[in-house]
């Protein structure tokens, strides 16, 4: 079977997973009585199926051919501003972030957005999409540090991460052609590390019993996911998207934990 | 080469005197029906200006770019009747449907002109098909309309999620039908069963 092969089928199996998750949420908004989160949960699964939809459509008819700009481009960009506002309604103080954190939110962002460039040469798409990832990822922080889902010393950690990810895959375009393999493999370590790193976070408040963390860490983990996704090819790419069709269901079930207690 | 103003002109004239005699909500179905063949040719110039402007050729336009046009085009004048006079959510959505209905039966009038009259089952199915993606799509730009009322935090984002979702929906139906065979047929099917989810959910809701 060919790596693409493998791409559809997994991005069917997530359309599937996602068409029921999207029945599921629906039914959430009328059990909850038509609770915010809920309401935006529907609508960013909603979102997601139809570009997974959409993408998918477009492989199997033109094949081999690069899409040019469509619907799918909105959609995605909407989709994170879908995503940020569901975060954005689970969140019940909202705090200003000190400017550290402001500065390395948008890093980490806008260094994303100039490797997508670099990798795709599609700077329109990428800078809207751009820049909604950096209010989505803005959104995270914020409600990461209002639920104290992390200690101090571990948002250092994360900090090392993402400074990390974004040196090592800079350097695939500095270091020799017989050398990028090194810096490539230490991108990919380096992803791993930030999807066990932000797991572990996450079954810490399911222990601790702290629904909006796990809520929080649930979103963080799967775009943390869903940005190795970005940054891979090949057989990686269908690990990160097996891994975030894995993720989704712990998107709802979060989401239906913290709609509930309300 | 078809002269789309002229069908405007002559679909929209009997259509313009029905406003003189009818009221209320009769009067509001029509004027948007009106208001959705309007947007329909505006959005083809639109497609049309983008087509020459940055040379995606005729098909790509209508596959890829024509879906993102022709729903921002139905959303504006929702956009303006919802901020200028700040309707009930059953006027909304009537308003809604109209718009949908005026735009999918003037759009299916120019492409029978230019296909050809001859298929009685092909043009019922793609009429059908057409009018209901347009009336399903627009219905989901009143929900978003309405989402952002009720609850009044995040209405950049519910706005902008509802003109997403329908322009998401529309291209892959445009993508769709684009090719001749079983993924057209897909493509005709893809918006009556959605339809009918929606119908069937909307009823559930109400019951509840």
């Amino acid at each position: 079977m060919t790596i693409i092969q493998i791409t559809l089928i997994s991005v069917s199996i997530q359309i599937l997973v996602l068409a029921l998750l999207l029945t599921l949420s629906v039914k959430l908004i009328s059990e909850s009585e038509r609770n915010l989160t809920a309401v935006f949960m529907s609508f960013y699964f909603a979102l997601w199926l139809l570009t997974d939809l959409y993408w998918l459509v477009y492989d199997l008819m033109r094949p081999d051919m690069r899409m040019p700009f469509a619907a799918n481009e909105i959609g995605e960009a909407a989709m994170f501003l879908m995503g940020a506002a569901t975060i954005n309604s689970a969140v019940k103080h909202r705090t200003r972030l000190p400017m550290g954190y402001l500065a390395g939110i948008h890093l980490f962002a806008i260094s994303n957005v100039v490797l997508w460039i670099l990798w795709s040469g599609e700077i329109v798409q990428d800078i809207i999409v751009g820049t909604v990832i950096i209010w989505f990822f803005y959104s995270i922080v914020r409600a990461l540090r209002w639920s104290q889902a992390f200690c101090g010393r571990e948002w250092i950690v994360l900090a090392v991460l993402c400074t990390a990810l974004i040196i090592s895959q800079g350097l695939t375009f500095i270091v020799p052609e017989d050398a990028r393999d090194i810096p490539d493999l230490c991108a990919y370590i380096i992803m791993i590390a930030g999807i066990v790193f932000f797991a572990y976070a996450f079954f810490r408040a399911y222990r601790e019993k702290l629904p909006y963390a796990q809520l929080f860490l649930s979103f963080a983990l799967n775009i943390w996911i869903t940005v190795s996704k970005y940054m891979s090819g090949g057989n990686w790419y269908n690990l990160f998207l097996t891994l975030e069709t894995i993720g989704f269901p712990l998107w709802y079930i979060t989401v239906r934990k913290v709609v509930k207690s309300e | 080469m078809i002269f789309s103003e002229n069908i405007l002109i002559c679909m929209a004239l009997p259509l313009l005197l029905t406003v003189f005699f009818v009221r209320d909500s009769a009067r509001q179905l029509v004027i948007n029906f009106i208001i959705g063949m309007a947007v329909c040719l505006l959005g083809a110039y639109v497609s049309g200006f983008i087509d020459v402007a940055f040379g995606y050729g005729t098909e790509d336009t209508a596959i890829f770019i024509s879906p993102v046009v022709e729903e921002t085009m139905k959303f504006l004048p929702l956009l303006f009747y919802f901020l200028m006079f700040a309707p009930e959510d059953d006027r909304l959505f009537s308003a809604a449907v109209g718009v949908g209905a005026g735009f999918a039966s003037y759009e299916n009038v120019c492409s029978m002109i230019t296909s050809g009259t001859e298929s009685l089952s092909l043009l019922l199915i793609r009429g059908l098909a057409v009018g209901v993606m347009h009336i399903v799509s627009v219905s989901a730009l009143a929900l978003g309309l309405m989402i952002a009322r009720h609850y009044k935090v995040s209405g950049l984002s519910s706005i902008l999620g509802a003109l997403s979702v329908s322009m998401l929906f529309h291209g892959i139906y445009n993508l769709l039908a684009s090719e001749p065979g079983i993924t057209s047929w897909i493509g005709f099917c893809l918006p009556i069963i959605t339809a009918l989810i929606l119908l069937r959910a909307y009823k559930r809701l109400r019951t509840q």
